[in-house]
């Protein structure tokens, strides 16, 4: 299980992530998160990143008509939301090459794609 | 703030009350819990041999730091209670008569030069006027906690001129001369106020006690109805002016479908209210706008009694000519700056939608 303070710090890339796949509502998305191995995410925790996500235009909002019960407000990633995802990506696995067993710290390039 | 057992050097202490000052009237953080936070922070850096300012960097941004570090955790340590209670009102009515009898003085001056009219209302107008701005402001913010601004400016605006219209009748109908004197007996009456607040302030100090901070009487004691829970989120996310009505009840709909499906309970789901309500977005511009407008709307009123005053016996005087040329300027400059407020709404919801719309 990933420490709590990992999976709050990584949560927005991996809400990304998850949106690649197809459109999900909040409660999803925690749900999808959780099968990531990082938690269910309280609501408290997820919707202000989802707020954070959509001001800065990496995602979108459309509220949807719920069959029977309210309305949800379901997500998409937008081609910011890809760049950005992309971007945090390649800054992981740069972080994942440092701390590689036989890392160096200054080719960890040469080490890319060893695991630990 | 309480030092003690922490004595610190004067450039501590300094960087403390900037950190203080940053938390409590910037972020409107509770006092006593910005105070503990300091506490802790200098706590830690004792007998590091380093400065405050070399150990945890510029005490703003630190206070900036710490902040959003309590948004992060919906920490319930953000005032959100009205800030005009009972012990506020006793003390800023004299205090307000105070600044405003200063202010009419030299109006006076002015406008009458070195011998005025004096009468019953000229001494208590200060004292009345204060009255009625003091409970305007507790009216509007208990108003706007439960319906929103709109309805809270409405109701205002229609209580500012029943209280305007009874202060009239009562110069009017009640009002006893007292002849011409001179102008500087205007000051006397400053002194006066000023000595009445110094008065107020020490009774009310000592015979009303403190409330516990306006945030720890808003944290949750036990268990949150959804139904408490949602009436204190809405009453702290309207006290933030950068957040629109908009965004906050669009939160608090995905707050009871969140719920609807986990089958939680909205205090298990999304913490302490107040919490919640320091996580929504700020709209960057919007609280200054928002105020700015507000100031622009009052010049406006100020300047239709002005004129009305100057024109109601006759020509205006040349003090009168003065202020109206002086409130014609700030009008003037009041427009420019509501242009340019909305431009740079307009750019930056443009920027937003761009961000948005990019495919």
């Amino acid at each position: 299980m990933v420490p709590q303070a990992w999976a709050r710090a990584v949560m927005p890339t991996a809400i990304l992530a998850c949106l690649t796949a197809e459109d999900l509502h909040g409660y999803a998305l925690a749900l999808r998160l959780d099968e990531r191995g990082l938690g269910k995410p309280k609501g408290g925790s997820l919707y202000p990143v989802l707020a954070r996500l959509e001001a800065d235009g990496c995602i979108t909002a459309t509220w949807v008509d719920g069959d029977a019960g309210p309305g949800r407000k379901q997500y998409a990633i937008t081609a910011a939301g890809r760049d950005r995802l992309a971007d945090e990506r390649a800054a992981w696995t740069a972080v994942r090459s440092a701390i590689a067993p036989h890392s160096t710290g200054q080719d960890s390039d040469q080490h890319e794609g060893e695991d630990s | 703030m309480s030092t003690s057992g922490d004595d610190r050097s004067p450039e501590g202490a300094g960087w403390a009350a900037r950190a203080e000052f940053a938390l409590v009237m910037r972020h409107e953080a509770d006092a006593d819990a910005a105070d503990a936070a300091i506490q802790r922070a200098l706590r830690d850096i004792d007998g590091s041999g380093q400065s405050a300012d070399d150990a945890l960097g510029d005490p703003d941004e630190w206070a900036d730091a710490q902040a959003a570090q309590w948004r992060e955790d919906a920490a319930p340590v953000f005032e959100t209670g009205p800030t005009v209670d009972l012990r506020t009102f006793l003390i800023g009515v004299p205090a307000g008569a105070t600044v405003l009898s200063v202010l009419f003085f030299v109006v006076e001056l002015i406008q009458d030069g070195l011998r005025m009219q004096h009468s019953l209302m000229s001494v208590l107008f200060p004292l009345l006027l204060s009255v009625l701005m003091l409970i305007l402001i507790a009216v509007y913010e208990r108003i706007e906690a439960r319906a929103g601004m709109l309805i809270a400016g409405a109701v205002c605006v229609v209580l500012g001129l029943a209280g305007a219209s009874l202060i009239a009748l009562a110069a009017a109908f009640g009002n006893i001369g007292f002849g011409e004197a001179s102008t500087f007996w205007g000051l006397a009456l400053v002194a006066g106020y000023a000595l009445l607040t110094a008065v107020v302030s020490a009774v009310v100090l000592t015979l009303i006690p403190a409330p516990e901070s306006r945030s720890a009487a808003a944290a949750p004691v036990g268990p949150l109805s959804d139904a408490d829970w949602e009436k204190r989120f809405l009453a702290a996310a309207r006290r933030r002016r950068s957040v629109r009505e908009a965004q906050r009840t669009q939160a608090l709909a995905e707050a009871r479908t969140h719920v609807a499906e986990t089958g939680a309970s909205m205090q298990e789901e999304f913490g302490s209210p107040e919490g919640y309500a320091q996580r929504l977005i700020e709209e960057p511009g919007l609280a200054k706008r928002r105020t700015s407008l507000i100031r622009f709307i009052a010049l406006l009123g100020i300047g239709g009694v002005l004129i009305s005053t100057a024109f109601s016996d006759g020509s205006p005087s040349v003090g009168e000519w003065v202020f109206i040329g002086l409130w014609v300027l700030l009008v003037v400059l009041g427009v420019g700056e509501q242009i340019r407020h909305r431009r740079e709404a307009r750019e930056g919801k443009d920027k937003g939608a761009t961000g948005r719309l990019q495919e």
